[in-house]
């Protein structure tokens, strides 16, 4: 059985590879969604519309959570509102892109 | 809550490969023709067949060849729409490769039929790309990175065109004196109209993206698009009228909207998040103010020396030392990018897939880098002096260099 914590976990696996942080630590994460039949719907954003690695991000979070439930029945929604800021990301990203300013 | 629209566009990077290493290769062959003929430059003789070729191959060969391919990746990402005509994409390279290759062999051995056939493939090529890009960007949000596109593209158009108007004119002569002005124009449209203009466009969406920058002034960034579209035309206005004074009040407008961008980028980069970025992107943002200063040290010694604007240095100083080092610089970053969302996109995250930033060997690239910078500083310099030998010398160094670049960008795709 997984839960949004559970979910929350799974995805620090999934990094963002120009940046070499985790999408949960960059603060991408919105919502996360899980379901009876325990699909999960993950409700992101991006640090900058129309980022290139888009596809590449929503194909690790799928891998992730098959690896984690056993099924493919997922859904990665990608919204641009509200719009992502730096102030979103957690205190270990901030360190690591600005070495603790 | 907006559902922002998917692209399964941004996943095909053969395209923009193969039209990358195309460039890369011809840019290598053009500077080897430099290299043999750079004599005739530094006697101030930039319209000999040999250096034509040259010139043509840097420029359509590799910069407009890159530029398309890069094009085909970027403008989907930067404006977030869909290419409209994909199946145009393969056969618009081979007319355009076979349309380039054949006029750059046509200006060597001075065959007026082949420049005249391979000028009209070439446009024609041109013609088919700048729809496609027209079509697709026609959707897009308005916006700097928008307009600075659009303009790029009508420019391309505009060059080619004049193009084929003075390769027409080799082959039966109708121009007279004003096949002379057409050729200024020519080179003003190519060089700032359409390199300019869309590396300034692209430049407001990769220079935030890849520096991870946000909240910051973006006022200037349009202001620098204006102005050097208006100066484009002031200063067309004066090589047209023949009008000397008009043609350099375009020249300061061009030089303003310079500074503009140079200002719009300061403002991105004093707000980017991420604290150290990628060798390719600071040598990007180094070509502007490294030609801006070259070019100013070097037109204060033409007139010192020779009481003359030292045109064919400045013109060299524009297509290698802006052109072609801010291509080389978002290279540098662009080609592992697509190279590592190829092969390792699927498995992101996974143990044992590198990062980005390890697809490339930035201390090798340095060193690189520094080579082709100090070459194009040294071989301005013997240009305006006049020192042919020095300038041959330093032009086999950059041909080196530049294999070099070329070999650590093929080296990417062995990871």
């Amino acid at each position: 059985m997984i839960d949004n914590e559970k979910v929350l976990e799974i995805l620090k696996n999934v990094i963002d590879p120009e940046l070499g942080i985790n999408i949960v630590d960059l603060g991408l994460v919105y919502g996360i969604d899980v379901f009876e039949d325990q699909s999960v719907k993950v409700t992101m954003t991006l640090t900058t519309p129309g980022c290139p690695l888009h596809n590449t991000i929503e194909t690790a979070i799928m891998y992730e959570l098959k690896e984690a439930t056993g099924h493919t029945n997922h859904i990665v929604e990608l919204v641009w509102e509200p719009q992502w800021t730096p102030e979103m990301m957690s205190q270990a990203a901030k360190e690591a892109l600005w070495g603790g300013r | 809550m907006i559902t922002a629209p998917t692209s399964a566009d941004i996943e095909d990077v053969k395209l923009p490969m193969i039209f990358i290493f195309t460039g890369l290769i011809l840019f290598v062959f053009a500077q080897v023709i430099l290299a043999v003929n750079i004599g005739h430059l530094a006697k101030g003789l930039p319209g000999v067949p040999m250096l034509l070729s040259a010139a043509h191959l840097t420029l359509l060969g590799f910069a407009t060849m890159v530029a398309m391919g890069a094009m085909y990746q970027l403008v989907p990402v930067a404006l977030q729409v869909k290419l409209k005509h994909r199946r145009l994409t393969y056969p618009q390279y081979l007319l355009y490769a076979m349309g380039v290759l054949g006029l750059s062999f046509g200006l060597i051995v001075f065959n007026t039929s082949m420049i005249a056939i391979f000028g009209i493939l070439t446009v024609t090529g041109v013609i088919v790309f700048v729809f496609h890009m027209m079509s697709t960007i026609r959707d897009a949000e308005k916006g700097p990175i928008k307009s600075g596109v659009f303009l790029a593209l009508l420019f391309l158009f505009l060059t080619v065109l004049l193009g084929l108007t003075l390769a027409l004119d080799f082959f039966r002569p109708y121009l007279g004196s004003w096949h002379e002005v057409i050729f200024h124009v020519h080179i003003l449209f190519g060089t700032i109209g359409w390199f300019t203009l869309l590396i300034i466009g692209l430049s407001f969406k990769l220079a935030p993206m890849f520096t991870l920058s946000h909240k910051y002034e973006s006022r200037y960034g349009p202001l620098s698009i204006h102005l050097i579209h208006a100066g484009i035309w002031v200063m067309t206005l004066g090589f047209l009228l023949k009008q000397q004074m008009l043609s350099c009040t375009g020249a300061a407008v061009i030089l303003l909207g310079f500074l503009c961008y140079g200002v719009q980028m300061k403002k991105v980069l004093d707000n980017r998040l991420k604290k150290k970025y990628d060798l390719g992107i600071r040598v990007s943002l180094f070509a502007l103010p490294f030609s801006l200063v070259m070019l100013a040290a070097l037109g204060a010694m033409g007139f010192v020396m020779n009481h003359a604007v030292p045109v064919p240095a400045l013109v060299y100083l524009i297509i290698i030392g802006w052109i072609s080092l801010v291509i080389f610089g978002y290279l540098f970053k662009i080609i592992p990018f697509l190279w590592w969302t190829y092969k390792y996109g699927e498995r992101a995250g996974q143990k044992g897939v590198p990062l980005l930033k390890d697809m490339m060997n930035e201390r090798r690239g340095k060193w690189w880098f520094l080579i082709l910078i100090s070459s194009i500083v040294l071989i301005a310099l013997s240009l305006v002096i006049g020192l042919s030998l020095l300038a041959q010398i330093f032009q086999v160094l950059f041909v080196m260099a530049s294999i070099a670049y070329t070999m650590e960008m093929a080296n990417v795709l062995r990871k």
